[in-house]
This record gives C-alpha cells, structure tokens and sequence, in this order.
C-alpha cells in the first residue's frame, strides 16, 4: 500500500507544482493571450496573487496533510528533533553494520564532534584493518588530518576534492538536523514499555529507502537506524554512550600523535 | 540535505568514507647530492627520485615511483650506481611493497649507505599488517649477480614491529645468508636507525634530518669500516 502511496503523493505534489505555477504565471498556461503592451499598476497591493497563494498553501496543506503523521509519532519526531536541537557537542559511540550480499561489514568509531569548532574526530576501533587510526575533519579549515598507525605517519588532505554529497553528510554545523524526520512520513510501528521508559519503534518512508528508528523516551536520541531497501535491510547504525555537551575543547579533538605529518 | 538521506549515506556508503573522497594523485620528486667518506676516500653523486601518490580513499594510498643514484668515489674507477622502481600500497593497517632494482652496490641502508657488491639485478617484496601498536611483516629480496657464475642470492625476513615513541622493527634474515636485524624511526622520522647482524659481521647506521637545513647526516659501520655521509637535499 505504501508503496502505491508514495508515487501518488509525488505525483499529488508534482500536479500542485504545476497548478502552482500555473496560477502564479498564467501566461505559462496560454502564451498566446498575452497583451501586446504589459501595464502594470503598482499603486495596489497585488490582491489576486496573494489569493491565489493562499488557495495554493491550502491545496499545499491539503496534500501535506495527506502524509502527515499521526499525534503521537509527530510528538516523538518532534523529542528527537528537540533532543539534539541547540548542541553544542558530543560524544559517542556507533557501530555501523552494512550488508553487501553475502559479506557483512561492520565498521566501530567513536565520533566526538563540536558544532562550534566545526571539527569532527573520530576514533577507530573495528574491523581491525582501521584500528588505531584517529581522522580529525576541520571543517572551518576544510582540511582532514588521519593518523595512520601503519606507518606512524599522518596524511593532511584538503576536503575540497570530497564530494558534496561528503561533505553534506560529515556537515558538523548541520549536526541538529541530522535526526530530524519532521519532513518525512513517520509512523509508529511498535511500543515496548519497560521500568516506565518507552521504545518506540518508527518507521521514515522514503520513496527509495525507508529507516527504522528506535528511540527511548529517557533519551529521545536514537540508539538503532536501520535502512532497507525494497524490504530488505541494507545496514544498520547503532548508536551508544552518547554524552551530550560534554565540554569537548579545541586541543581534544585535534590532539594526534607528535608524528611526521605528510601533506598530500 | 535531509536527515534520511544522511543517514541513508552514513549507512550504505561506507565505501564513501573507506573509498571515495579523493582518489587524485600527486607527483613528489627529489634530488639530492650525497657527499661521503669511507674507506674507499671521498665520494660524492647525485640522487634522483620521482614518485606519484595516489589516494585510495581516505583510508589508503598507493606510491608508485622509481629512484636511483651514481656516485664515484676517489680510488675506485668505476661509479658505483643503483636504481630501482617501486610500488607500495597502504589501506588501513594492510600495506605491502614491491620494488624491482639494478645496480653495482647493495640496496643502499636506510636510503644513503652504500656497500659495494657484483653488478646484479633482483626483487625486494614486503608485507605488513598493523594490529593498532603491534604489527608483522614478511619481506624478502632475490638477486642475480651478472658474472660468469651467474650467483643467486635471496632471503627472507620476517619481522614485528612496534609503534612507542617511534616506529621499532626486529627482524630475523633467513636464506642464503643469517642475520638479525632491529630498526628504529623516531616518531618526526628525523633520526633513523639500522642494526644488523649478518654472519657474524655486525652493521650499525644511524642518520640525522636537521630540520633547519635540508640536509640529512649520517654515520655507518659495516664490519669495522666506517662511513659518513651528508646528503643535501634541492
């Protein structure tokens, strides 16, 4: 059903687009009927634009509505997104799972961020292969400096051959909308209480992926995404120790072994 | 960009992170001029290298390159010379190297000493894997001396290493010829250290960066003959 839904609302919202643009520009509609001479009238206020908008916000509203959420997950939606709204800092733990196939890759880092310095700092402990490696991504400096215990060595790069794709996710200044599902489709799909602390389980549509998210109410921060696609489940990012404005200072997240620095 | 998204790239884009952001190459290259003293008199040469690196996500690189060297020394008529191309890869804590040289002197120590030998040609391998301050390694050289005997010479060397205020290798040398080894990088790479012994004969070489001047110095011993060096780097 989903399925089918999310076409129709894209569809719903391409012909709104176009209803849209066809009252605000109506000579898109029937360029023939243009005037040869344009008079325009700046002494009133547009009366009839800002009727048109109106009745477009409301079709807006309409179609919005459509995808709302329900009461309920509009308010965990929204205790996640005031969970993480006005941070300054952080710590913690995540694990990433990614399924490719028959292989399953896991990947464990510790991230302390600072939205103020805009640096990123993040400690590898798994798989074995990245062990010991710290990256430090200043974002301000636009520069990543990556300690690599191979050849006690760090490796400075400039950001500015990442993607912007990259560099939009890895964003630190952007770090309070990266649990925010207010534009999406969400819905509750399971509630488990314990000891009077509840675990919902949300479900963000997507019309190529969908997330599943489990948040606990003591916290409001979510603690396991996974993403499927088409049904089945293409990773997982669990999310632990987290320790919100923990004073991280500049030194901290930038202090990397005295070695020889290579600039590439 | 939205917080699906984000996620989503977080999470099914691993290889964005291990593979992704830069995959550009730069090209290093260097030259210096070695002057030496030993017990063949003075020395002096020229040293050239050139090198292009190649970024293999954020996690690796791949060197690959050739370098060589031609010195003449006082008493000896003919220059002594060695060169040789390379590749070395680094992903994460894996990395190995390949390297095919020619030349009428040994695989110079730690890049300087030079130990006169048979014109020959061979191969060096190495492989090494770190385990966060810990690591192993295999390398092993094979050589074949251009004479009328036609000589092979080959060995291997496995080894562990150390990442504590520096970077500490013990090697073993197995193959035509035994030997122990132990190595030692100062964290700044600006003293270097080689000890070795091989078939009794005991090698120490130890080299100085001074980091005012480009300029590298060096002090080695090879069975009871010393040699210094002074590289000036341009």
């Amino acid at each position: 059903m989903k399925r089918y839904l999310s076409p129709l609302i894209t569809i719903s919202a391409i012909m709104m687009l176009c209803f849209f643009a066809m009252m605000v520009f109506p000579g898109f509609a029937a360029a023939d009927d243009l005037p040869t001479t344009l008079h325009l009238d700046l002494s009133q206020p547009p009366q009839r634009e800002t009727e048109d908008e109106d009745l477009a916000l409301k079709k807006y509203n309409e179609v919005m509505e459509e995808i709302a959420i329900s009461a309920e997950a509009k308010e965990v939606v929204e205790q996640i997104k005031n969970a993480v709204e006005g941070v300054a800092d952080l710590t913690m733990d995540i694990s990433v799972t990614e399924i490719r196939g028959q292989r399953i890759e896991r990947m464990c880092f510790t991230l302390l961020a600072s939205v103020e310095s805009k640096v990123a700092r993040v400690e590898f402990s798994e798989p074995s292969e990245l062990r010991g490696y710290i990256l430090v991504a200043n974002q301000e400096k636009m520069e990543s400096r990556m300690y690599q215990p191979i050849n006690n060595q760090i490796a400075v790069r400039g950001l500015e051959d990442a993607s912007k794709e990259v560099l939009s996710t890895l964003s630190i200044a952007d770090l309070n909308t990266f649990f925010d599902f207010s534009q999406y489709k969400v819905e509750i799909l399971e509630v488990v209480e314990e000891e009077g602390v509840c675990d919902y389980l949300l479900q963000v549509d997507g019309l190529e992926e969908m997330l599943q998210v489990r948040v606990k109410s003591n916290t409001w921060f979510p603690h396991e995404i996974a993403v499927f696609e088409e049904d089945a489940l293409v990773g997982t990012m669990n999310i632990g120790e987290v320790v919100l404005n923990p004073g991280l200072c500049l030194e901290e997240l930038t202090d990397l072994p005295k070695v020889k620095e290579v600039r590439m | 960009m939205g917080a699906r998204s984000r996620i989503v790239i977080t999470i099914c884009m691993l290889g964005i992170l291990a593979l992704g952001p830069v995959s550009s190459a730069w090209a290093f290259d260097a030259e210096d001029l070695p002057f030496g003293f030993g017990p063949w008199g003075w020395q002096e040469g020229l040293q050239l290298s050139q090198e292009n690196v190649r970024s293999l996500g954020l996690f690796g690189y791949e060197k690959t390159g050739i370098g060589g060297f031609l010195t003449h020394a006082e008493g000896d008529d003919q220059p002594s010379s060695w060169f040789g191309g390379h590749k070395q890869v680094y992903m994460g804590n894996v990395g190995y190297t390949l390297e095919l040289f020619a030349g009428n002197t040994q695989r110079p120590v730690l890049s300087t000493f030079l130990t006169s030998s048979e014109p020959h040609f061979g191969a060096y391998g190495e492989f090494n894997r770190m385990y966060g301050d810990v690591g192993t390694g295999l390398a092993g050289t094979a050589q074949i001396f251009v004479t009328e005997l036609g000589q092979f010479e080959y060995s291997i060397s496995p080894y562990i290493q150390f990442s504590r205020q520096g970077l500490w290798r013990f090697s073993l040398s197995l193959g035509s010829f035994f030997g122990i080894g132990m190595s030692y990088s100062e964290p700044l790479e600006k003293v270097k250290l080689d000890i070795t012994l091989v078939n009794e004969g005991l090698s120490f070489h130890v080299l100085f960066s001074i980091t005012e001047l480009p300029m590298t110095l060096g002090l080695g011993m090879t069975q009871e003959k010393v040699q210094a060096f002074m590289r000036y780097l341009f």
